[in-house]
């Protein structure tokens, strides 16, 4: 049996190669009966649509509202 | 800049087909931006890669070769402005260089138990419509915050593979690491970000300060 440790490496390198058979029947094994696991693997995944958004043209990250500049007072 | 020999037609046409740069552009600059924590160097640095690969137009012949050769000459100027930054203040870095921080940084024990499992105050919640939080300003400060929290190698093998999308063994070519390591620095950089989000964002945020 997967420690909830080792499933957060499989979780993450399930994003990055294919698991082989084994891998994946204990994957699926532990986040049968683990829950904490399985919200692991739901942040991976959102970790991932956020990184494609925040790649795309209409995401910008805004500036914070500290960020205002007295404007042409110097040169 | 001269104009050498014309570039390749096709070459050429790549190069005119604006919705494919656009498309590839806010994706390299915000690699060019967690690298170098300088929005106009990493403008800089885009625009140039860009003019790069206009030179070399006929050294490629479709979208995917196109990116890769953007992405190798931009690589090659972060890694130019980073060489110079070092000359700049080699003082500055000549104390903490041999403190290699991927051993402290990139290690979870703490949330797990003697037997791997989860400890009780470490056990990830669900995150609740992520969709909502994607539309709202504050979440993006706080996602950068978190990716440039991430030890360097960490954010710059995740944003190669995450950003760029190259695959685990185009990172292991670019950057002469083992396919394993490749994995093992992706598995940080991802307990790392997601460990900042849930404290910053997706979790019980009560009490600022
Ligand atoms: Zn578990």
């Amino acid at each position: 049996m997967l420690s909830c440790k080792e499933t957060t490496k499989l979780v993450s390198e399930n994003l990055d190669r294919d698991l082989s058979l084994r891998e994946r029947i204990a994957l699926k094994m532990h986040l049968s009966i683990c829950s904490a696991c399985r919200n692991l693997k739901q942040q991976m995944n959102v970790l991932r649509q956020a990184t494609s958004f925040y790649t795309q043209e209409d995401v910008d990250t805004p500036k914070p509202p500290l960020d205002k500049k007295p404007d042409s007072e110097s040169d | 800049m001269t104009e050498t020999s014309p570039p390749s037609a096709k070459g050429q046409a790549l190069l005119h087909d604006n919705d494919y740069l656009n498309e590839i552009r806010p994706a390299m600059l915000k690699f060019a931006t967690l690298q170098l924590s300088d929005p106009h160097q990493a403008e800089d640095a885009v625009q140039e890669a860009f003019i790069g690969a206009l030179k070399n137009a006929d050294s490629f012949d479709n979208r995917a070769a196109l990116k890769t050769w953007v992405f190798a000459i931009l690589k090659y100027k972060i890694a130019d402005i980073l060489r110079f930054r070092q000359k700049q203040d080699q003082h500055l870095i000549a104390s903490d260089h041999d403190n290699d921080s991927d051993n402290e940084e990139g290690n979870f024990d703490h949330l797990f138990d003697q037997r791997g499992h989860w400890q009780e105050q470490s056990r990830p919640s669900k995150w609740g419509n992520p969709e909502s939080s994607f539309q709202q300003g504050q979440f993006w400060l706080i996602f950068d915050a978190c990716l440039n929290h991430l030890p360097e190698k960490q954010s710059r093998i995740f944003a190669m593979r995450e950003f760029i999308g190259l695959s685990g063994e185009e990172i292991c070519k670019e950057t002469e690491l083992s396919t394993t390591n490749v994995n093992v620095i992706l598995h940080r950089a991802r307990m790392g970000l997601r460990q900042c989000l849930e404290n910053n964002w997706f979790g019980k945020a009560e009490t600022p300060c």
